[in-house]
């Protein structure tokens, strides 16, 4: 084993949205060519943590985020997207009343100046892992399919090939067929050397799919592992259905 | 009546139009990447209205200095508005009023400032290099200076529209006001962009300044009536719509050289109001907005 | 349990200071004047907190109606001096500004946002230029009483003063009154979000306009007192730089608040009156504490201890709101004997007996720019049963509750709850019908207690008017009071009474999800729509929330319930209907939908998985 950093490591982090702490302590890694799972229930901080450690945070925030063994907590997001962050947040958010082109040029906004190699690059990489948007270029994003809409949100995210990549939820609302495609994109960017974090709702896909598991539950990581592991382990869907017997509140 | 009249009336009311629309497309550069509607714009444009005749009248300074003086200290008022009084509005995501007074706030800071340098003195014309001689076109009678105020405003609205088209910049500022947050998830500073914008408000007020200073005069108590003019001009062509603003303007311009002449100079201010009320009743959204789904 | 209040303690302190003021110094006529000014300015400000302050709505003109109200009275005064006092000067100044809060008003308030301020602030600027040109108000020279041989002040000298001032603390008394009757709560609810307030059955557009006339008559009134007291007005006298401090006064002293524009206009007002030879700075100097308060301390002076008490962070996103029925005292003076925590769904069925009403979707369209969001969907909801609505995001589960709740407006197709139709209605008219909802990002007003929360939805059923309650009137106070009793019973019944009095903004997620459903409960609902209620809910908070379900249902009320989590669904709902991108792709019981295969295939598949059954 190399004592080398990993991609990206998150270490004793809480965060909050406005007043109130949600994420409490939590710490993970995210190796190079690795794709691990993130799942809990619907409001376990899943996102809110997803966030924080891009740089947006709503609430205040303490822990360490360092990428490459960099610290890059306390950094704005357009600092942290800069060193190599980037995250595609829930429920396919983009420019809306801009074509498709022009919301993958903007996702390499920080090199647009004398790198037109990296833009260009950047963007026939897109087109060839979603084929669907080449043939899209010029429409507006916000005229596109929901499944569309979600591809251009993983490319735009793509085009300043960052190393780490964190995804909020991408299959929600697709359908099964899509999902495959997208979760297929995602396989080769992970063999192609990146590390990806993915919440995943979809608890069996999530297993299958990833290395290895965090369970989040009420803002901190209740069980972790090997996803094959994990697989056969009953607390994972009672944290993640809501039917634990166990319930810290009581 | 004489029929000329009405003509010349309009012809007038376009280049007085064209002072509003710079106006109006000020607010909409800025409200575009901030959703912030800077009331201080207005008196933006008087103190480059008032910097042209300090620079030509007082010091007799040749144009090109006059030019540069106003293209650089307008900006920079508008730069350290954005800095002192709207960014931490931008911070605060619920608070759709703080912005309101504090732009609202520097307005006036600004005017009472202007007051006591330039003292309280009754409006004077201020030098036009151009000739004052009428051009005529057939019937129609105009100066070259109305004609300099509309070729302001043309050329400025196509330049910011090539700006938001081809410009990486322009782009990114369009982005941010999609989205502000997956801007700054893409690596685009939202805060460099509402100074952007406010740099771009202030550079058309300066501009406005110089290019209509000798049509209005140098007066310090028109800057909050000139915010207000400009915004019956969005709220005439909806908001966000620079087609619509310069429309709206446009409108109001002849609307008031029209009432000028069929009614009452005096109280030509009413004019504006009128075409407010029309529109509230008429077209509540304005001429050129469309509907935006809600998100609840 | 008594508790001194402080803001009652310092609002009678102000005014006994105010009220002694020309007795300890001079009570000669000059300082008198200039005090007096001060009053008149403040009645002003007080009307502006009300439309700005409680209702939200951004008004920059009071100098105007102030100025349309003085020059009224001066008119009316100046032409029939002998028959003019007081009196008379105050009821012309109440009609002329009412009058003109209406002319303003209506097309102002037509269009949200902005508009009012805007609007407002061109009236302000537009009254001095009209008045100094019309021969009717004598041009810049104004109007003097003073000049006018055959008017005499009947009421002077430290009686005027002392009139004044009681004019002032009526108002400020009112004002606090009107904030504390249902009236009030209509303006703050309004204020904090105006889906919410339609959802309640609040008629947006009527109680904009009510604040803006309730602004408009304080503002009149203060043009009145100033015209009586100063014997002069002139286009000076309602410069728009008035306006401008007037909004100074109530920023710095805390909008919102019932003392803010009495402490921070006697701030901003007397300053301006004895800056004396600084006054060439005063738009310098107020702008600068205008941007400062603004900036720093959005909450003003007299907030600063709201904020002190009820938001114990530094993060201040939350609106501005005020004080609504207070937390302990409230508890206990509704006498209702809480069992800490324990939710008592039985209680739903006292609370909620509504008439049965069975609500029928045909064929609805909706399309929002190219992409069709529900496309021609039929849905019926029987009262007494729970229809669960499930489907991936995007499907339009939610804009399908949205068009049933008026927010959207249907492309085709009908929506009816008995034979009353509810598509193209209003959100507030459908609230009114007897339809109850819940938002998928819980709506509730952070800076109120739970208990003001759900009073807002408990004032629906329980008869009683504006006037009677801010009057407390023994009817208007027999209303209030069993309107709490209600509101606290429905805390009980989903287990919240025990903290009926904490801020709701300090609270998680799960209870503020709770909070909304007690909030319906608590508008006798004939249908609830429930909008992802189960999202982040803990397992203690999902079974309370599954049995207040199934009360509701069981006490005659059509519940549709939209939700990802499927084996909830499957267990509390009689009738299931799957969407699938805007069409119904199955619907009936919960078994047979489980057993469909199209649904398999499109959904549940991924959604419910192994061991997905509760």
């Amino acid at each position: 084993m190399t004592t080398e950093p990993p991609a990206l490591a998150v270490t004793d982090f809480s965060t909050g949205y406005g007043p109130m702490e949600v994420v409490h302590g939590v710490s993970l890694e995210v190796g190079t060519g690795e794709l691990v799972a993130l799942v809990g229930r619907n409001g376990a901080g899943k996102s809110t943590l997803l966030a924080a450690v891009a740089g947006v945070r709503r609430g205040p925030t303490s822990g360490r985020v360092a990428l490459d063994g960099e610290d890059v907590s306390g950094l704005r997001p357009a600092a942290v997207f800069v060193r190599g962050l980037a995250l595609v947040p829930e429920g396919h958010r983009l420019f809306t009343s801009m074509s498709v082109e022009e919301n993958l040029r903007l996702g390499a906004f920080p090199w647009r100046r004398g790198d037109r190699r990296r833009v260009d690059d950047g963007l026939s990489r897109a087109y060839d892992l979603f084929p669907d948007l080449s043939r899209a270029a010029r429409r507006a994003a916000g005229d596109l399919s929901g499944g569309q809409q979600q591809m251009l949100a993983v490319a735009q995210a793509l085009m300043a090939s960052p190393n780490v990549l964190l995804l909020d939820e991408p299959s929600s609302g697709l359908a099964p067929a899509v999902v495959d495609r997208i979760y297929e994109a995602m396989f080769r960017l992970r063999d192609t050397g990146h590390a990806l974090l993915v919440v995943e709702q979809d608890l069996e896909r999530a297993l299958r799919s990833s290395v290895r598991t965090y369970v989040m539950d009420r803002g901190a990581i209740a069980v972790a592992g090997p996803s094959t592991a994990l697989l056969d382990d009953e607390r994972v869907p009672a944290i993640v259905r809501g039917t634990a017997a166990f319930d810290h509140d009581q | 009546m004489d029929w000329r009249l009405l003509v010349n009336a309009i012809v007038t009311g376009l280049a007085i139009g064209a002072v509003y629309g710079l106006i109006a497309v000020g607010y909409t550069v800025v409200f575009n990447a901030t959703r912030v509607f800077n009331l201080a714009q207005g008196d933006l444009v008087m103190v480059g209205v008032l910097l042209t005749f300090w620079a030509l009248n007082v010091e007799h300074w040749p144009q090109a200095v006059a030019v540069a003086v106003v293209v650089v200290a307008v900006p920079t008022l508008a730069f350290v508005e954005e800095r002192l009084v709207v960014r931490p509005f931008l911070r605060r995501p619920g608070d759709n009023i703080g912005w309101f007074i504090s732009t609202l706030a520097f307005g006036l800071v600004l005017e009472t400032v202007v007051t006591l340098l330039y003292g309280n003195r009754p409006p004077v014309a201020v030098a036009s290099p151009l000739p004052k001689s009428a051009v005529h076109l057939g019937p129609i009678a105009t100066t070259p200076q109305l004609l300099l105020a509309l070729a302001t405003l043309v050329i400025s609205t196509v330049l910011v529209e090539a700006f938001y088209r081809r410009t990486w910049l322009g782009q990114a500022m369009r982005a941010t006001a999609d989205d502000r947050e997956v801007a700054a998830l893409r690596g685009i500073e939202p805060g460099r962009m509402s100074m952007l914008a406010f740099a771009i408000g202030g550079l058309l007020a300066a501009v406005g300044g110089y290019a209509v200073a000798p049509i209005v005069y140098a007066d310090v108590s028109i800057g909050l009536t000139y915010s207000i003019k400009g915004f019956i001009a969005l709220a005439v062509g909806g908001f966000g719509s620079i087609r619509g603003a310069i429309v709206g303007a446009l409108a109001i311009g002849v609307a008031e050289q029209v009432f000028d002449v069929y009614a009452d100079p005096r109280y030509e201010i009413l004019a504006g109001l009128g075409l407010l009320m029309v529109i509230l009743a008429v077209r509540p959204t304005g001429l050129f907005r469309t509907a935006v789904a809600r998100e609840i | 349990m008594t508790r001194v209040r402080p803001g009652l303690a310092v609002g009678v302190v102000v005014s006994a200071g105010l009220a002694l003021w020309p007795l300890v110094t001079s009570a000669e006529q000059f300082q008198l004047q200039r005090l007096e000014y001060v009053l008149a300015g403040l009645m002003v400000a007080i009307g502006l907190n009300i439309v700005t302050g409680y209702a939200g709505q951004l008004s920059l003109g009071p100098g105007a109606i102030f100025g349309v109200g003085g020059y009224t009275a001066a008119l009316v005064a100046d032409r029939l001096p002998t028959h003019t006092g007081l009196v008379v000067m105050c009821a012309a100044a109440l009609v002329a500004s009412a009058v003109v809060g209406l002319v303003i008003g209506i097309p102002a308030l037509r269009v949200g946002g902005f508009y009012l301020g805007m609007t407002t602030l061109f009236f302000a600027l537009l009254l001095p230029v009209v008045v100094s040109n019309m021969t009717l108000t004598k041009k810049e020279r104004g109007i003097s009483l003073l000049a006018n041989v055959d008017f005499h002040q009947r009421l002077h000298g430290l009686g005027l003063y002392e009139v004044s001032l009681a004019v002032v603390v009526v108002l400020v008394v009112g004002s606090w009154a009107l904030l504390e009757s249902r009236t009030g709560h209509r303006f703050v609810t309004l204020a904090a979000s105006e889906e919410l307030a339609a959802s309640l059955g609040v008629a947006g557009y009527r109680t904009k306009l009510l604040a803006f006339l309730w602004s408009a008559l304080p503002a009149g009134l203060g043009g009145a007192f100033y015209v009586y007291t100063q014997q002069f007005i002139s286009p000076g006298s309602v410069a728009p730089t008035l306006s401008i401090y007037l909004l100074a006064a109530c920023v710095i002293g805390g909008f919102g608040t019932v003392l803010g524009p009495y402490v921070g206009g006697l701030l901003v007002i007397g300053l301006s009156q004895y800056l004396g030879r600084f006054a060439q700075y005063e738009g310098v100097i107020f702008g600068i504490l205008l941007v400062l308060f603004s900036v720093t301390l959005p909450e003003g002076l007299v907030g600063i201890d709201v904020r002190a008490r009820r938001m114990p962070t530094p993060w201040r996103n939350a609106p501005r709101l005020p004080g609504m029925p207070a937390g302990r005292e409230a508890v206990a003076a509704a006498a209702v004997t809480v069992d800490a925590g324990a939710a008592d769904p039985g209680l739903v069925a006292q609370l909620v007996t509504p008439d049965a009403a069975r609500l029928r979707i045909s064929a609805v369209r909706r399309a929002f720019g190219g992409v069709t969001a529900v496309d021609g969907v039929d849905l019926v909801v029987e009262p007494g049963t729970v229809h669960g609505l499930v489907g991936s995001n995007g499907s339009g589960k939610t804009t399908l509750l949205n068009l049933v709740s008026g927010f959207h407006v249907p492309d085709g197709g009908t929506i009816a709850l008995c034979d009353e139709r509810l598509d193209g209605q209003a959100p507030h008219r459908v609230a009114a019908a007897g339809v109850a909802r819940t938002f998928q990002t819980p709506k509730v007003l952070e800076r109120a207690t739970l208990l003001a929360n759900v009073v807002v939805g408990a004032e629906r059923p329980v008869p009683g008017g504006g006037f009677a309650s801010a009057l407390r009137t023994p009817r208007g106070r027999d209303a209030d009071g069993e309107v709490r009793r209600r509101a606290l019973r429905c805390l009980q019944a989903l287990g919240l009474a025990d903290r009926a009095g904490e801020a709701a903004g300090t609270q998680p997620h799960g209870t503020r999800r709770l909070l909304e459903l007690a909030r319906a409960l608590a508008v006798n609902p004939r249908v609830v729509l429930l909008d992802e209620p189960a999202a982040g809910l803990s397992a203690a908070e999902l079974q309370v929330l599954r049995s207040a379900i199934a009360a509701l249902a069981a006490a005659g009320v059509a519940v549709l319930l939209v939700e990802h989590n499927v084996p909830l669904v499957l267990e509390v709902a009689d009738h299931v209907t799957v969407l699938h991108e805007g069409t119904v792709l199955a619907s009936g019981t919960p078994r047979q939908v489980v057993t469909d295969r199209h649904v398999a295939d499109a959904f549940l598949g991924q959604a419910a998985g192994p061991g997905g059954t509760p």
